[in-house]
């Protein structure tokens, strides 16, 4: 059954998008992440040209954080004073990524830009969760031990997060949250990927408040790009991102049930593969030779 | 006499090469709907000429609103494609030639797509553009597409992908016996957004901030949905 996507300007059957988003959801109940760092450049395999991809999924992280924020909500596992800074950081992040964003796509670098940047992220976290998870299965104890940063008691404009139990200065929180909201509006992601061990390994935050702020600063910073990009670009397809919505609704629910019946180091050796691979598949498709050494991108007058 | 008859010869034969073309569009509005999969026009015409129908060679071209084109150039930089831009074209959208004979010069339709280009480009430059529309079916030759129906009614089915933007379509069709135009009629119709596409296209373009909130309600309003359901298991 065809559906056509009034932005992206093409036709997709609806029972492909509803399984991408399935399979995204599921893999997103199995591992914990948000899974736009798969969906993209899924999407774009398909052929939904890569600014419409980047800019309509924010609208699918926006649903899945909120559904996920609420549950840690209620476990009291979300830190809003970090959450608001992390926050103030990713909008400012975020304002410059939209216009870097405008600025590729008007000189016709961001699908290279995007592939290029998702190569570099996925092959650099895929290896490091490879290695960490391989570790972890060797050793039994397979702990994270969280170590004090002294640096970060140096820096001034301290400040007190009760429900993390730390005590630092905001600056860093300030830069990381730049950091992935820059991110977030050029490749599309939430940022969880990178947030979750930004917060465990360089803020010294407890894994358990870990996820719910990060899922609170993801939810923010989604909607705001979301926003951004319908203004400034003018990209964002409802229709695509409403079809993915209900497959990745039904599919995170697979997901937590699969989740549930494999070992941590099982969920996390599987996800770097993932990672992995798709890593490697955007990195061929950057080194195979072109059919033809022009390529034409189409543009309505 | 004899000069009288070779004079009314002389002045007749040309009128009998002539032709009148008639020709009609089952529809001439398409709204492309939320289940768009690419359309079809029917064209529907007749000729009246002397001539017999089998030594008229017909073609129906089909001609979409004029796009841009940024033409890049693929260059490898230490073994990675990397692109550079190299300028930007105007060329019409879809091309597609309809015959009534199974063999038609395929060279025609590149020869009258390149006359369309804005400007001159490189050779290698036409081929890749020209595959590029081909693979999107928004370039192509329809060879036996005109059918004959009764007496000198004929009929044939353009077909539009659903990559083809919205605007105005031309349709110029041409009559020919033995290489000489005997006649042509020209129609035009309009591809446009119907329904919830019209909405959302027209929301996104002129209330960009309205579309993006409208979109991050939905998606709250799923995710929150989504967290119901969980929870009452």
């Amino acid at each position: 059954m065809p559906i056509y996507l009034p932005i992206a300007e093409i036709s997709m059957d609806v029972m492909v998008l509803l399984g991408l988003g399935a399979l995204v959801g599921t893999l997103s109940g199995i591992f914990g992440v948000g899974g736009g760092f798969l969906l993209t450049p899924l999407l774009i395999f398909m052929g939904i040209p890569a600014p419409v991809a980047v800019a309509s999924q924010a609208n699918l992280i926006v649903a899945s954080s909120m559904s996920g924020m609420i549950s840690q909500w209620r476990r009291k596992n979300v830190d809003i004073r970090m959450g608001m800074i992390l926050i103030a950081g990713g909008l400012v992040g975020s304002f410059f990524g939209v216009l870097l964003f405008r600025y590729l796509k008007h000189i016709g670098q961001i699908d290279f830009t995007v592939s290029a940047l998702y190569v570099v992220f996925l092959g650099i976290i895929g290896s490091l969760m490879m290695v960490e998870s391989i570790r972890a299965m060797t050793n039994r104890t397979g702990r994270i031990k969280r170590r004090r940063r002294a640096w970060l008691h140096k820096m001034p404009f301290h400040m007190v997060f009760p429900t993390s139990r730390i005590a630092i200065s905001i600056i860093p929180p300030l830069l990381v949250g730049a950091m992935i909201g820059f991110l977030a509006a050029i490749m599309g992601v939430g940022g969880g990927f990178i947030m979750i061990p930004a917060m465990i390994y360089l803020l010294g935050m407890p894994t358990a408040v870990v996820i719910g702020t990060s899922m609170f600063q993801i939810l923010v910073l989604a909607a705001a790009t979301s926003i951004l990009q319908a203004i400034t670009n003018q990209s964002v397809d409802i229709m695509l991102g409403a079809v993915l919505m209900v497959g990745g609704a039904i599919g995170a629910q697979l997901g937590v049930m699969i989740g549930g019946k494999l070992k941590a180091e099982q969920i996390r050796i599987l996800l770097a593969f993932l990672v992995l691979l798709v890593g490697v598949r955007m990195f061929m498709t950057m080194i195979e030779t072109p059919t033809f050494t022009y390529r034409f991108a189409f543009e309505a007058l | 006499m004899i000069r009288c008859c070779s004079f009314l010869i002389a002045l007749f034969i040309p009128l009998m090469a002539q032709a009148q073309l008639f020709t009609e569009l089952a529809e001439t509005l398409f709204d492309v709907r939320p289940d768009f999969d690419g359309t079809e026009v029917v064209l529907i015409g007749t000729i009246q000429t002397s001539i017999a129908r089998d030594d008229i060679e017909l073609r129906v071209e089909m001609k979409g609103p004029p796009i841009a084109a940024n033409m890049f150039k693929n260059e490898s930089v230490g073994g990675i494609w990397m692109q550079t831009a190299e300028g930007r074209i105007t060329i019409p959208s879809l091309l597609i030639h309809s015959h009534n004979i199974p063999n038609p010069n395929q060279g025609k339709l590149i020869q009258k797509f390149s006359q369309n280009i804005s400007q001159p480009i490189p050779s290698d430059a036409l081929e890749a553009l020209v595959a590029q529309l081909q693979e999107r079916d928004q370039l192509r030759s329809l060879p036996a597409g005109i059918h004959w129906r009764s007496g000198t009614l004929f009929k044939t089915r353009l077909p539009i992908p659903s990559t083809a933007p919205m605007g105005t379509y031309s349709i110029t069709t041409e009559a020919y016996h033995d290489g000489e135009l005997l006649g042509t009629h020209q129609l035009t119709f309009e591809l446009g957004r119907g329904g919830i596409e019209r909405g959302l296209f027209l929301l996104a373009n002129e209330h960009g901030w309205l579309y993006g909130i409208l979109g991050v309600v939905l998606a709250a309003f799923v995710g929150l949905g989504t967290a119901a359901l969980a929870n009452r298991r």
